[in-house]
């Protein structure tokens, strides 16, 4: 779990780590939408280059890439094996007993696996170029307008905030109280079913217990503070727009728009 | 049992921005039955050292022989299953490690993974509990219920049952009130006094002499000194460029000597100081 890279803020100094949060957000949902927009095999290789620039503006290692793909390759191989085997469309290419695989579905599949790859690569560089508190800095700030219509902005973004700041607090119990039961013999990797279960419950009681104890005392922290959610508060930290970021945000938008056109016109 | 350590080197997160060098050849030998207790500043090493004595971790390079048994980067995690039972390791707050209904359930669940009988280890938690200062009606009481010192030694029974040849501790009696931290060092003296091989890691000095044979000094991921206690206290200018205070009783007969007495600064007790300073006044 220490090679774990998903969603891991990588310390670098580098053009994109200097970018605004509110900026890289929007950007990636920009992205992200253009991503599902079907533009041909040309479309993606505008949005593939687009997104290896950012990687290398970034800095950030080809390797640790590759890692943070590593845990969702399951789910990708899982996904890929279905859409092949169920769209049942265009000719048919060759088929083995109940197996048809079909062109259509080879094409979807590998657009599909472009897609997936594309989205996390993008994430990864928005999680690990933006440090967590400047990510639910900027979303508060983008939900600013909706606090007109009643929306908890500020409580949501303290939600968030919490949720992240425990995230490696969580991580870092969870190998402490893994190596205390490994101490006491339990193997994790190993064994039957049952006391594979069994290792599990090792865990995750302890690992319960402790997480409601830490709420329990944040949370008397926070009342003993006298937080209150309503009240309006100052920041240190300021978001400053800079001229970077404005052409920046140029650049993907006329990415986005090229994607866009490209699938309309297609 | 004995413990060496040769040239063992650990880096955490290789190859990664967060790489960090723990230790940096370490040389050591433990002797078997020794109690050793394992001083330094937060971040010099300690937790890494002690986690590589029953294997949870494994040395970056370099080699650990513990017995007949080698550790070094390359060991299989199935080779490693005895020497778990070998070295009991106990964490710093281990009341968290708790989770079983029941206190005799937790107690039983590590000589369990070793294999070793339901009825025999019954047997084994009831005299585990019994030594840790807690009677037999505990033993169906849910663990949760108790209060943190009480947790602590079921804790610590829950090692003490599998019975380990090395018994290590890290910073046992953090939080616990002065007697009750007594009490848990008077068992591990009790406990070292079988044959058995005891590490504690500590910063309470006084505990240290009072309770330990040997000291092993880390700093900076590296092993500085590795010599008896009444070594260690007579380097006052080496243990103050740490900045670790010296024993209450050692340092009040430093003060008395620079006055002009004239008294062994070894002496441990308090009985054993006024019966010297009776002698000299």
């Amino acid at each position: 779990m220490n090679g774990m890279m998903l969603g891991r803020y990588i310390p670098l100094n580098s053009f994109i780590h200097k970018l605004d949060p509110r900026l890289k957000i929007g950007a990636l949902l920009l992205l992200l939408i253009s991503v599902f927009f079907d533009a041909g095999f040309i479309g993606y290789g505008i949005l593939g280059i687009f997104v290896i620039t950012l990687v290398l503006l970034s800095k950030i290692k080809i390797s640790q890439i590759l890692k943070s793909i590593k845990p969702m390759l399951f789910m990708m191989i899982f996904l890929m094996f279905f859409n092949l085997l169920f769209i049942q469309k265009g000719t048919l290419l060759f088929s083995l007993g109940f197996l048809h695989i079909y062109d259509q579905a080879l094409l979807q599949t590998a657009y599909i696996f472009i897609r997936l790859i594309l989205i996390i690569i993008m994430t990864t560089v928005l999680t690990a170029t933006t440090k967590p508190l400047d990510l639910t800095l900027g979303i508060e700030h983008l939900l600013t307008p909706f606090k007109r219509i009643g929306f908890p902005t500020h409580e949501v973004a303290m939600m968030i905030s919490i949720a992240l700041r425990f995230i490696p607090t969580l991580l870092e119990e969870t190998q402490r109280i893994m190596k205390a039961q490994a101490s006491r013999g339990v193997e994790f990797s190993e064994g039957s079913l049952k006391e594979k279960i069994m290792s599990i419950v090792s865990l995750i009681i302890p690992l319960f217990i402790s997480a409601f104890q830490r709420a329990e005392d944040l949370a008397n922290a926070m009342e003993s503070r006298n937080y209150n959610p309503e009240a309006k508060r100052t920041r240190y930290k300021q978001l400053i727009w800079k001229f970077s970021d404005t052409v920046s945000f140029i650049c993907v938008i006329s990415v986005c728009t090229c994607i866009i056109t490209l699938s309309i016109v297609l | 049992m004995s413990i060496t350590f040769k040239e063992v080197e650990h880096i955490y997160s290789e190859n990664t921005p967060f790489s960090y060098h723990a230790l940096k050849g370490v040389n050591l030998n433990i002797k078997t039955g020794s109690m050793t207790a394992l001083i330094g500043h937060t971040g010099s090493g300690k937790s890494t050292l002690i986690q590589h004595i029953n294997a949870l971790l494994l040395p970056t390079s370099g080699e650990i022989q513990i017995e007949d048994i080698m550790i070094t980067a390359t060991n299989k995690p199935e080779t490693l299953k005895p020497l778990r039972k070998k070295a009991g390791l106990v964490f710093q707050f281990p009341e968290y490690q708790l989770f079983e209904e029941t206190i005799l359930k937790d107690i039983i669940f590590g000589p369990k993974n070793f294999g070793i009988s339901e009825d025999d280890a019954r047997n084994i938690a009831k005299e585990t509990l019994n030594l840790v200062g807690l009677n037999e009606s505990y033993l169906e009481k849910s663990p949760f219920d108790l209060s943190g010192g009480q947790k602590r030694r079921v804790a610590i029974a829950g090692i003490l049952a599998m019975n380990p040849d090395i018994l290590i501790l890290d910073e046992p009696t953090a939080g616990l009130d002065p007697q009750g931290a007594k009490e848990m060092l008077n068992l591990f003296k009790r406990i070292n006094k079988t044959g058995k091989t005891v590490i504690i890691v500590s910063h309470d000095m006084n505990q240290v002499l009072e309770y330990c044979d040997d000291v092993i000094v880390m700093r900076n991921g590296r092993v500085e000194r590795h010599e008896t206690v009444d070594q260690i206290f007579k380097e006052t200018e080496y243990l103050s460029s740490l900045s670790i205070d010296l024993p209450t009783i050692t340092s009040f007969i430093l003060q008395l000597n620079e006055q002009g007495f004239d008294i062994d600064s070894s002496i441990k007790n308090v009985n054993q100081l006024i019966k010297e300073i009776g002698g000299q006044l």
